[in-house]
């Protein structure tokens, strides 16, 4: 028999934590931890996020995002849509043990188990478009999983089969590469993905931020950004494909990159470093207010999808979120649990 | 939310944290306590800064007023750590 000191450790905390009394006490509130608004749980620090300076944080995005699905998005849209939060691609990625598994499990099925309970009251099969929002090295990206139950291309009318092939003239297929893995996650293997790139901007930022230079090696940003997106494609693809295992047993479904092709689209790129988190809750609005018509490859109709003016003049996007989470305030006013101030924002004096 | 207080108001139930380091904590608490007490418990014990870390029940983030019995929990549940992302 073994008795380790983290034995000990679990023992200790089962004690501590299952006595019932108020502990609260203890635990003094800083100002910062205070909540302002109790729909999201967003914080006096959460709230400091809208400064124009500062990143966009997973609290402001799922909070956003949730306001934008349950008030401003159709009836009928919202029926054929769903929206992760932020920290699904995490879970499914967090890294693991192989060992810890029984030695038949494949590592997809270990990742699809972590979120397995996550759509337990939801067949995404039945949707039309399902929403991941993706945080990698402190940059938010945006992954939409289209038609998943379609295994090939229809017309969009009609939904009749349609034989016509994609244009991939522009697009070359990748050798295979040796990757890192990021930190800390367990992702498929970009090798396995088919992804015809159809060359996308690159953003410069990102390659700052992680210490490459981008003005004197340009081809590594742009192979850096593609391997990312396959590695995000590539896990999504396992994922779906456990998911379909699951919810439809016995049912066969193609989930190859021929049959489910992946892309990275060309996009409004920011112009700065702190707005990529803006970025993407502008493209989840814009993808019903100026959706994509044609899904034939590549989509290059999004390169000019919408003006970055959008979001970044006079920090629009900013005093959008931050007007959502003030009107929300002021609606719930009279169920304050007690008048907080709230701190002034940079962008309170951009008119 | 500790409205119902009904017979199975004081019945325990045994839950466990998974931290963001894969660690396992289990407690036991009342169907009918709120779960965030607890939390903020294991906040303490584990020396974490209660603005860096977010819980969520299959993916439903808990909030102050969510009890196990509002979250149709079971006993077993595991309920996950999951450190704050923010993105430029």
């Amino acid at each position: 028999m073994v008795f380790s000191t983290r034995t000990f450790k679990f023992f200790k905390m089962y004690i501590n934590l299952c006595s019932d009394e108020e502990s609260e006490k203890e635990i003094e509130i800083k100002e910062d931890e205070k909540i302002i608004l109790e729909e999201g749980q967003i914080k006096i620090n959460d709230y400091k996020m809208l400064n124009s300076y500062k990143f966009i944080n997973d609290i402001l995005i799922d909070f956003y995002l949730n306001d934008w699905y349950t008030k401003k998005l159709s009836e009928e849209d919202r029926e054929r849509t769903y929206v992760f939060s932020t920290h699904f691609y995490t879970t499914l990625t967090k890294s693991f043990n192989a060992s810890d598994y029984p030695a038949h499990y494949t590592a997809s099925q270990i990742r699809h188990g972590k979120v397995r309970r996550w759509t337990k009251n939801v067949d995404i099969f039945q949707k039309d478009f399902v929403f991941i929002p993706v945080n990698e090295n402190k940059h938010w990206f945006l992954a939409v999983i289209c038609f998943p139950y379609l295994s090939g291309k229809v017309n969009m009318r009609d939904g009749t089969p349609v034989n016509e092939s994609d244009d991939d003239a522009d697009g070359y297929p990748w050798p295979r590469i040796t990757y890192s893995a990021v930190h800390d996650r367990s992702e498929a293997d970009p090798n396995d993905e088919d992804l015809r790139l159809f060359d996308m901007a690159s953003r410069e930022n990102l390659f700052t931020k992680q210490g490459l230079d981008y003005e004197t090696d340009a081809g590594v940003t742009k192979i850096f950004r593609r391997i990312q997106v396959k590695r995000i494609t590539a896990t999504l693809r396992g994922w779906l494909e456990q998911e379909y295992f699951v919810k439809h047993p016995g049912q066969i479904k193609d989930f190859s990159p021929e049959a489910i092709k992946g892309a990275a689209l060309r996009v409004p790129q920011q112009p700065n470093y702190t707005d990529c988190g803006l970025f993407m809750i502008h493209f989840v609005e814009m993808f019903f207010k100026r959706p994509i018509v044609d899904y034939t490859f590549p989509i290059r109709h999004l390169e000019n999808w919408f003006s970055v003016d959008e979001v970044v003049v006079n920090y629009r996007k900013r005093k959008e979120l931050q007007y959502v989470i003030l009107n929300r305030m002021e609606a719930k006013r009279s169920t304050m649990p007690e008048e907080i101030e709230l701190p002034i924002l940079d962008i309170d004096y951009m008119l | 939310m500790t409205e119902d207080k009904g017979e199975d108001a004081t019945e325990y139930m045994n839950l466990k944290i998974l931290g963001h380091d894969n660690s396992v904590t289990p407690f036991k608490i009342k169907k009918h306590a709120l779960l965030i007490k607890c939390l903020k418990t294991y906040f303490k014990i584990i020396g974490l800064d209660r603005v860096s870390v977010i819980f969520s029940f299959d993916g439903h983030r808990i909030i102050k007023t969510d009890t196990p019995s509002s979250l149709e929990m079971k006993e077993g549940d595991v309920i996950e750590v999951f450190l704050r992302q923010i993105g430029g």
